[in-house]
């Protein structure tokens, strides 16, 4: 018998440091896998933000190193403009890029740095334990909001990212995608492709959001969690290429 | 003839796999791993069609296919 499917050489053999049945795990496998058929592990440098997401590195089986809280796309601008040849990418979750690095994100952006930023979109902030994130849906319950985000008590509208950078002149590549079913996945996995393709080509800032899930804060199991993202989360962050101008010109 | 591998190092029994095998070979067992969960259990008498949607989900990378 032959193997048809096996995991990543660029993840270590270790377990990730995630609940279960957290699609961040995922998400950072689609990546391994990315830069396995690219052939970059040598040559790659992931920047990790803080938050659930930064427990990547110790999965990771290539360089990568961490930054401040939201800072991840300004340390990036440094490291990818000094080694111009390498694969520079951060790992963000949505507190990290919405809150305290939304000046970061959207000054990376507009400048139209040559690198990838992947979004992991939960909506929650998972590592402190729950509170409500810039993109928490309406109604969602989080420890700071415990009846539910409510915009008429002060609590704001959830943040789409994906919308927000592609309406920047110069990023080149924006999508947001899912990793609820493996169809989904293998889609994010393209995305992911194309993002570090269009890097490597010197075209310019690549963006990918991805919907990810937390069973341990929504307070519902991994699989119930899956159905909420199919229920809820699409009806606010519809799936879809926002910007994609490596056609034109 | 295919089937899956699962690695129980890395298994936390999420139930994800289960929850999408369209062949029902994927089940919980009463194996637990050195982190404390109980570990996914491929049931051979089961046919297993290589799909792949086990693996390509499956949060930690525990799940390898074979055909």
């Amino acid at each position: 018998m032959e193997k048809i499917y096996s995991r990543p050489v660029s993840l270590n053999p270790v377990a990730f440091n995630y609940c279960p049945g957290c699609l961040h795990g995922t998400s950072q496998k689609l990546l391994c896998d990315v830069i396995d058929e690219l052939g970059k592990q040598e040559d790659t440098i992931a920047v990790m933000p803080i938050g659930c997401s930064t427990m990547g590195m110790f999965a990771f089986d290539f360089e990568s190193l961490g930054a401040c809280h939201g800072r991840a796309p300004a340390v990036a601008t440094g490291v990818k403009r000094t080694a111009p040849e390498k694969l520079v990418f951060t790992y963000q979750g949505d507190g990290d890029i919405g809150y305290i690095g939304f000046s970061e994100i959207m000054h990376a952006a507009n400048r139209g740095e040559n690198f990838t930023v992947i979004f992991a979109n939960n909506g929650t902030f998972g590592m402190t334990g729950g509170q409500m994130a810039p993109t928490t849906l309406i109604g969602q319950r989080a420890t700071t909001a415990p009846l539910g985000r409510d915009p008429s008590y002060g609590q704001g509208m959830p943040i789409h990212m994906s919308e927000l950078v592609a309406s920047l002149p110069l990023p080149v590549y924006v999508e947001r995608c899912s990793v609820d079913t493996p169809a989904h996945a293998n889609a994010t996995r393209k995305a992911i492709k194309k993002a570090f393709d269009i890097q490597l080509a010197g075209k310019g800032f690549s963006f990918v959001e991805i919907l990810t899930n937390c069973p341990t804060n929504w307070g519902v199991s991994p699989v119930q969690s899956i159905a909420w993202i199919k229920e809820k989360t699409y009806t606010e962050y519809p799936l879809g290429v926002y910007k994609d101008i490596t056609q034109e010109g | 003839m295919a089937k899956v591998e699962i690695t129980a190092a890395y298994c936390k029994g999420c139930l994800l796999c289960e929850a999408l095998c369209p062949k029902g070979v994927l089940s919980l067992g009463n194996e637990v791993n050195a982190l404390g969960y109980n570990i996914i259990k491929a049931d051979d008498t089961k046919e297993c069609i290589a799909c792949q949607q086990c693996a390509v989900i499956c949060p930690e990378g525990a799940i390898e296919v074979y055909k």
